[in-house]
């Protein structure tokens, strides 16, 4: 492994005293603000009116209390903007207590009780961390933002097992069970706002391995996820009946993290089926398809570039979306069946606490505009569509 | 392994629950304190006049 900058070396051993630093710093807070600008061109993706928004607020502050030597408690608030993305206002991000279950020289457990964030994906942990992600929009096809408070986190339990050696390299294996409080607007965004019935989540499952060759730039992900969530109407007014939905949401990803050049994509397929909903006897069970390539380079320590490429379907066996436009009548254009996006940007360092970022996405394609169940082609009236956006953020 | 790589990783811990970020320092001399007053603490610094309290190990490349 090759050591830049050998004081950063300290760092290492200082995480790995946590005990010893603990009794002299029991209390940690850190959190990040963040603003930006955004503007939609061809679909509600941000807003209805298609004007330059100035909705694309984060904001987030963190607490860590070390209670004893193998019991942590800790927390996290944020504010979201984002416009029609997800629902606007403040939320508990995770509120959890982190048991050091086991420790030593190759090996690591943690079990997490409460709300704890979904860290099964490449970049699940910090979707809402405009710095710790690759880009202000992050690729819909995986991190879908209609799905953003559903897929975030869970409330339960979760385990975290690391080994380490000098053969093998590290082994991150982590498993989840849990559930998402589903609000109003999160039911609207996925259902529409004809849904008055109750939106519940069942359960999450997930489970995930990642595994990093020792002495490699290489990381390998593979994630595992079954979720049932269910419809149940409130009054006989309803526009849909009772209904069941079930969720099959398997990727695999790899990451290269060299000196100067990055590069990451992630394979995934997700079996959706629906009991019921439409019709008591409806059942439908489409296979979606994505992936996207990332590419970043950093010319110097402040410049960063990105470009980005991503592909999505709603059904493996309707790539282009004419099975879903005959079946409806019309009604939902074939481009709703889709999904594409080739993104550039660049990210700049004033320092190692504020950044800038810009960038630019062309998109074809509505299959990840919301509402899901009941796409809205008045408003996504066009197949071709593009946003840029640029996001100042300051975080301590 | 590169430090941004660092950042990384101490940014998805501390901003995720999922861990603690170590305390960092600003100069050599905030380091060699630190070490001082934590017991099992490493650094690793380019001169130390004051080798009083230290297990010093000389890295040579």
């Amino acid at each position: 492994m090759l050591i830049k900058k050998p004081l950063l070396l300290i760092a290492i051993f200082y995480f790995f005293s946590t005990n010893s630093i603990a009794s002299e710093q029991n209390f940690q807070l850190h959190g990040f603000i963040s603003q930006g600008l955004i503007d939609v061109d061809g679909s509600n993706f941000v807003n209805d009116d298609g004007g330059l928004s100035a909705e694309l607020t984060e904001l987030g502050l963190n607490g860590s209390y070390q209670l004893s030597s193998t019991l942590r408690l800790t927390g996290q608030v944020v504010y979201l903007d984002g416009g029609n993305r997800y629902a606007k206002g403040v939320r508990i991000d995770y509120a959890l207590l982190d048991w050091s279950v086991y420790d030593s020289d190759n090996w690591q457990a943690n079990v997490y009780l409460g709300r704890f964030k979904n860290n099964h994906w490449l970049y699940s942990s910090t979707r809402d961390i405009p710095f710790a992600r690759p880009s202000i929009i992050l690729p819909q096809s995986v991190y879908f933002d209609g799905f953003r408070d559903i897929a975030v986190g869970s409330d339960g339990i979760a385990i975290k097992i690391s080994r380490s050696d000098d053969d093998y390299g590290n082994f991150d294996f982590s498993l989840s069970y849990g559930t998402s409080p589903i609000s109003d607007e999160q039911a609207e965004i996925v259902l529409s706002k004809l849904a008055q019935g109750k939106f519940k989540q069942e359960y999450d499952a997930s489970a995930s391995i990642y595994w990093q060759p020792a002495f490699s730039s290489w990381r390998f992900g593979l994630s595992l996820l079954d979720a049932a969530f269910s419809y149940r109407t409130n009054n006989n007014v309803d526009f849909f009946v009772d209904g069941d939905f079930y969720f099959q949401f398997y990727t695999i990803n790899a990451l290269y993290e060299g000196e100067k050049w990055e590069f990451s994509g992630e394979i995934h397929q997700n079996k959706f089926s629906t009991k019921g909903f439409y019709n008591p006897q409806f059942y439908s069970s489409p296979i979606w398809q994505g992936l996207y390539v990332q590419s970043r380079y950093k010319v110097n320590k402040k410049l960063t570039l990105l470009a980005r490429y991503e592909r999505f379907y709603n059904d493996k066996n309707d790539k282009d979306g004419k099975t879903l436009e005959e079946s409806t009548g019309g009604l939902v254009p074939a481009y709703f069946g889709y999904h594409r996006d080739t993104t550039v940007g660049i990210s700049y360092d004033f320092s190692s606490d504020i950044s800038l970022r810009l960038e630019y996405h062309w998109f074809q394609g509505a299959a990840r505009l919301t509402p899901v169940v009941l796409p809205n082609p008045r408003v996504n009236d066009s197949k071709n569509w593009q946003l840029w956006t640029a996001q100042l953020m300051y975080w301590f | 392994m590169y430090p941004y790589q660092l950042d990384r990783i101490w940014n998805k811990l501390t901003y995720s629950g999922l861990g603690v970020a170590p305390i960092t320092v600003t100069s050599p001399a905030a380091l060699i304190d630190a070490v001082r007053r934590t017991p099992g603490a490493i650094g690793y610094v380019e001169k130390l006049k004051d080798k009083k309290g230290f297990y010093v190990i000389e890295v040579k490349s």
